[in-house]
């Protein structure tokens, strides 16, 4: 990170490595917000009901 | 094709949920992201962001091979995209370094299980931390703004529009020949792909990556001497196409 801060940011790989890592920071968010996500577990426990029929 | 495995899904089809022969439990999610096609208004509230979890109690296991799993996932990605205008971006986690894998295995079944779908895979190398960010799109064929969402795709990734100018009109050239969005877009990547793999490029330290430092002169050759024998060829088999020429 600390040498992408010291370039162009208008240098177009540069902008691509931002884009990916934000994406990353983001993806990572995403996936532990799905994983605590409570309104998951009523399909969860439905899930449940219907693979023990 | 019909899912082997149940999922369950909410009333939004916006959470999607399965359960593994194992008793591994899978959380499939699509959430908005507006914000990453802001500038397109066109399609930008249409994008979801694709996220596949494991069950909070499942988060450090490691699923065994499971060929169910992929068709299930292909199910559920078939209904929540009936609405043809949806658009699914999906970025590969690097946390545990097995991105190169998820990519993979992604790819497979995609190339399997796909139906009526056209996608766009473009890699960014992280030099800095030794890492590729697999970045993928996903649109239904027939969506009206398929063109134009592959293009807002490359520019919000990669800027292409700055130093690229020339790949921009070879693609809507390519796109524009045949009506078969799938074929000709392959053709486009494969151009495309040629021109980044070409001697100057895979010497430098760069690799493979969609780079400024590229010798440009050398990849304008190129693209330049494709764009021409491409014309010549629509000028003399293509009537409908020959006002591109």
């Amino acid at each position: 990170m600390k040498i992408l801060e010291k370039v162009d940011k208008n240098d177009v790989q540069v902008r691509s490595v931002l884009f990916g890592r934000t994406m990353q920071k983001r993806l990572q968010k995403q996936i532990e917000k799905v994983q605590k996500d409570t309104s998951f577990d009523t399909l969860i426990a439905e899930l449940r009901l219907k693979s023990n029929e | 094709m019909s899912s082997p495995y149940v999922f369950i899904k909410n009333v939004s089809k916006t959470q999607y949920s399965f359960l593994t022969n194992s008793g591994v439990i899978y959380r499939i999610a699509f959430s908005e992201i507006p914000d990453l096609f802001s500038e397109y208004p066109l399609f930008a509230n249409n994008v979801y962001e694709f996220i596949i979890a494991l069950d909070k109690y499942f988060k450090d296991f490691q699923p065994a091979f499971d060929n169910n799993i992929g068709i299930t996932i292909a199910e559920i990605v078939n209904d929540f995209m009936v609405d043809r205008d949806k658009v699914i971006v999906y970025f590969c986690d690097v946390k545990d370094r097995k991105h190169k894998a998820r990519n993979r295995k992604f790819t497979s079944w995609f190339t399997r299980f796909n139906d009526n779908f056209v996608n766009y895979t473009i890699q960014i190398k992280d030099f800095e931390v030794e890492l590729t960010y697999y970045n993928t799109l996903i649109v239904k064929s027939e969506n009206p703004y398929k063109v134009q969402i592959f293009e807002a795709f490359e520019t919000i990734v990669n800027g292409f529009e700055d130093k690229y100018s020339l790949i921009m009109p070879l693609r809507k050239l390519s796109l524009m020949v045949d009506t078969n969005l799938k074929a000709s877009f392959f053709f486009y990547k494969f151009i495309k792909n040629s021109i980044v793999s070409i001697p100057s490029a895979k010497s430098s330290n760069l690799g493979t990556c969609a780079s400024p430092n590229l010798k440009l002169f050398e990849k304008r050759v190129f693209v330049e001497t494709v764009h021409w024998i491409f014309s010549a060829f629509l000028a003399n088999n293509c009537s409908k196409c020959a006002s591109l020429s």
